[in-house]
């Protein structure tokens, strides 16, 4: 799932009603901002991290109460999708930082927003399902998930 | 992994009841299908579902079955009260997608050399596209009533007649409905998107009625050749997806509380007299809502755009019915013997109650419920009718669409190099929509033919043919 490599990335996956997206980052932190890299590429059909570093849409923190490892990436990724359709914001990069102590976790996060571009949104995603949900942790200490979402 | 399959009659086969499977699994297929099904995770989620507590009968699937996520699409699901659950994932994100049909007393030859700009005018009439926004402002309190009422809140809000909501399961109107139950955040995402289609395969599409297969039928539904049809495809918009994906969270809490093993995380459950289970009726009751006053409200669009067009108001576009695709309720039907009420889960699914039912309109008690069955938009779409036989089979169920057979990425390289609007405009078929993307997306080779999947629902008996509808212009969301 995903092929270590001196950093972070993702490839789209064909599923036949949706999309599924796999990642693979250094650290959990890294992962997410990778699942946020990746849904924005398939809202926008930009590609991905065409919007790294863009601004003007100012900084909102975000803060995620979290059943597990898994649980954070599906709330991340939507998210990142509720920004995107309801305020009209993309997810441009984020400081993340989890806290797994006790039950679940919790994520917070500083995000770095930008305006959709004037044509909207080219992709409407529904949600990340827990289907065949994975994130695990290899011997070689890299991340690595896969999430399928609801188109 | 591969399932044994028992041929048990007409296009009907059966996944003996195996490991952690409570009840058997019940395929609608033909013979040319099942390669097909068995080469994706499709029939792994039949028998999943199969492993819920409390499910009685069949874990079933239709014709149009394809790999979803927790349930599979196409599945029907029932439930015991007493031990049964209740699984949002048996629902699934689009909360009461569903699709009706209007028909009209239009006949072909008065719109044939001017639907390229008829066409246009229900592009212009009805939202539809990524992030698609409705022409009314609602306030938190409209928003509350939508989601208390429906179907009903739009018609006394001047969005169609009284006489619509006879013709909309559960009359437009899901009982035990709470707005209290939805969050601020779908009614967030929800609130700005009342009356528009969305994207994805949803639609609107003008057709005509191109062959009927049962008179009697037909004209209890008020079809007939060569006349125009409208029907709507489109379902809760964000509000049902935020409500779907916060309730999936509560479940797999609920899940392990209650000690439920969950063999794929999705199709996550409570027992359907908890707390958590009554919290999701009332959530999921108010997008049911939510979704029958949308296609209502674009239904009202839909005619005023066909009144203007014609110059006139006597087209006849009276509401043939509305059916939901994806929605858990309370229905009594006979198991093993025995009337009992239970909890139907239809993801992708579409109710197809028989002749003289009580539930059905008293017009259509003679012939059975229209059961509407989109196919894509090159092909044609069909008109059933519900039997008794699938009362006996399938919990008063059938299929709902054709079912998709190539993913969207496998579809737009498909589509790759050819002008998709311009090969169907080639055929008489107009297609309006913002997006390239999502018309590639929803070619015809992307789907099984709907014409293969109402054969095997005919031919097992679980609904029969009534008419067919040939497309003439399609909005694409």
């Amino acid at each position: 799932m995903g092929e270590p490599s001196s950093q972070a990335g993702h490839r789209a996956v064909d599923h036949t009603g949706d999309v599924a997206i796999e990642l693979w980052a250094p650290t959990e932190p890294a992962l997410l901002c990778e699942a946020a890299r990746a849904t924005v590429a398939l809202m926008t059909e930009a590609a991905p991290g065409a919007t790294d570093h863009a601004g003007g849409g100012g900084r909102a923190r975000v803060l995620l109460d979290t059943l597990d490892r898994e649980d954070r990436l599906v709330q991340w990724v939507n998210e990142v999708i509720f920004l995107a359709v309801s305020e009209g914001l993309l997810v441009a990069g984020a400081d993340i930082d989890i806290d797994d102590r006790g039950d679940g976790g919790v994520v917070s996060a500083e995000l770095r927003l930008s305006p959709l571009p004037p044509s909207g949104l080219d992709t409407e995603l529904k949600s990340a399902t827990y289907h065949d949900l994975r994130v695990e942790r290899g011997d070689d200490g890299w991340y690595r998930a896969r999430v399928v979402i609801d188109v | 992994m591969s399932y044994r399959l028992d041929r048990k009659g007409a296009y009907q086969y059966v996944i003996p009841k195996a490991g952690a499977m409570r009840v058997p699994g019940l395929i609608f297929a033909s013979p040319a299908m099942l390669p097909s099904l068995e080469s994706d995770k499709s029939l792994d989620q039949v028998v999943n579902v199969a492993s819920l507590p409390g499910i009685v009968g069949h874990s079933i699937a239709m014709p149009d079955i394809h790999w979803g996520y927790g349930f599979p699409i196409g599945g029907v699901a029932a439930f015991d009260p007493d031990d049964g659950v209740l699984s949002p994932g048996g629902v699934g994100y689009d909360i009461n997608c569903g699709v009706r049909l209007l028909r009209s007393d239009i006949e072909l030859e008065e719109a044939s050399g001017a639907l390229a700009e008829l066409s246009m005018a229900l592009y212009r009439a009805v939202p539809a596209g990524v992030g698609s926004k409705s022409p009314r402002r609602l306030t938190q309190k409209e928003l509350d009533r939508v989601l208390l009422r429906g179907a009903e809140w739009a018609v006394n809000s001047g969005y169609g007649h009284q006489a619509d909501l006879s013709a909309i399961e559960e009359s437009g109107c899901m009982d035990g409905a709470d707005p209290g139950a939805v969050s601020e955040r779908a009614k967030e995402r929800g609130r700005p998107q009342l009356g528009s289609l969305g994207s994805g395969n949803h639609f609107c599409e003008l057709g005509v009625v191109s062959e009927i297969f049962d008179r009697e039928a037909a004209a209890d539904f008020g079809l007939r050749e060569n006349t125009l049809t409208v029907m709507i495809h489109s379902g809760s918009r964000g509000l049902g997806y935020q409500v779907c994906d916060e309730s999936l969270r509560a479940m797999i809490r609920a899940s392990e509380r209650y000690g439920i093993d969950l063999p794929d995380r999705q199709l996550c459950a409570a027992p359907l007299r908890s707390p958590e289970a009554r919290a999701y009726f009332g959530a999921m009751g108010a997008a049911i809502n939510f979704a029958f006053a949308n296609r209502q409200m674009m239904t009202h669009f839909a005619r005023e755009a066909m009144a203007e067009f014609f110059g006139r108001d006597d087209l006849g576009l009276d509401l043939v019915y509305d059916v939901c695709h994806n929605i858990a309720k309370w229905e009594n039907h006979v198991v093993e013997g025995e009337m009992r009420r239970v909890c139907v889960h239809r993801k992708g699914a579409t109710r197809a109650f028989s002749p003289g039912h009580p539930d059905v309109p008293e017009r259509y008690r003679r012939s059975g419920q229209p059961v509407l069955v989109p196919g894509d938009m090159g092909r044609y779409s069909y008109v059933l009718a519900g039997t008794k036989r699938a009362m006996e089979l399938t919990f008063g169920s059938s299929c709902h669409g054709a079912g998709r057979k190539l993913s969207r990425g496998q579809a737009r390289r498909t589509a790759k190099g050819r002008s998709i609007f311009k090969d169907l405009e080639g055929r008489g078929i107009y297609v309006r929509s913002d997006s390239k993307r999502t018309v590639a997306e929803e070619i015809s080779e992307a789907y099984k033919d709907v014409a293969d999947v109402v054969d095997v629902i005919d031919s097992a008996g679980i609904a029969r043919k009534v008419a067919r509808l040939s497309p003439l212009a399609v909005v694409k969301g």
